[in-house]
């Protein structure tokens, strides 16, 4: 158990490391709240590796430091309504149904950016922002697939090294 | 893990499809008529109306300092410039359709254009 501790260590280092790395792309098409979501490959890859406590406290921590370490408190609520609407849905559909990972991560992305939108609605105050929904929904379902595809090609790598 | 997709997959996966066509097509029936005025917000308070007809630079101000620039040419409206680290309002590109938005998330500003009529129809087809 002792042994959990550094694993889940490396585990958030590695998404902050993705964070930073998404900072770096410009994945940018004149859409508010759109992103990459590279982090959301380790936040899928606990939840199937380990248990969802872990993955709820790897995203947690991962909102809060990489927002303090590239962003400011905006992005840190934003990503926060994101992180946990499509966390939230992603553990759901785990513990409901027996989903394939890529299927899980697609819901993921989806709702990674309409939980940001509702953040914006509530924040700014604003119902039109809510406009952007189409475009974020498409969007999240084609990064949610990518996503899912690398999840899936690392666990089968990763589970040697986790579970040892 | 398992590795192949089965039919629960496939159920959600459906849902998601089709709940992405009625998104669209959603979208496609409120295609957007061309508005005449923008609406300038400051986290949640109106802070004035502009006529899209008119070409003009208006300097958004937030507590007597000045965060964003909304620049009215053409019939269109655009942020030419903001003080915000990522200028992400600024790529947002020039908006005149109804009901479309600039938000610069830092600032609380949001950019709304609006008409004076409401389900404005280019043509009812009986």
């Amino acid at each position: 158990m002792t042994l959990k501790v550094p694993k889940l260590g490396v585990f958030l280092a590695l998404a902050l490391i993705l964070s930073y790395v998404e900072s770096l792309i410009p994945f940018y098409f004149g859409i508010p709240g759109m992103k990459l979501g590279l982090t959301n490959v380790i936040i899928v890859l606990i939840l199937y590796l380990d248990d969802w406590k872990d993955a709820a406290l790897i995203s947690f921590t991962r909102v809060l430091i990489a927002g303090f370490m590239f962003g400011n408190v905006y992005s840190i609520i934003y990503s926060l309504g994101g992180a946990l609407l499509s966390f939230l849905i992603m553990l759901i559909l785990k513990k409901t149904m027996n989903l394939h990972i890529i299927t899980i991560s697609i819901c993921g992305g989806i709702f990674h950016n309409i939980g940001q939108i509702i953040v914006a609605v509530w924040a700014m105050d604003n119902i039109y922002i809510a406009g952007y929904i189409p475009a974020l929904y498409i969007a999240g379902i084609i990064t949610g697939f990518l996503i899912g595809l690398l999840a899936y090609e690392l666990y089968p790598r990763l589970r040697k090294v986790f579970n040892r | 893990m398992k590795k192949k997709f089965t039919m629960a997959d496939f159920l959600i996966l459906g849902i998601v499809a089709i709940l992405g066509v009625l998104i669209v097509l959603w979208m496609v029936f409120h295609a957007a008529s061309v508005g005449d005025r923008v609406l300038v917000e400051v986290d949640g308070q109106e802070y004035g109306t502009y006529d899209l007809k008119k070409d003009a630079v208006y300097d958004i101000k937030v507590k007597g300092e000045v965060t964003n620039t909304l620049t009215i040419k053409d019939g269109k409206a655009y942020m030419s410039a903001a003080n915000c680290p990522d200028h992400l309002c600024m790529k947002q590109g020039k908006i005149h359709q109804d009901k479309q938005t600039i938000c610069c998330l830092p600032n609380k500003v949001v950019v709304t254009v609006i008409s004076n009529e409401k389900n404005e129809y280019d043509s009812v087809v009986k």
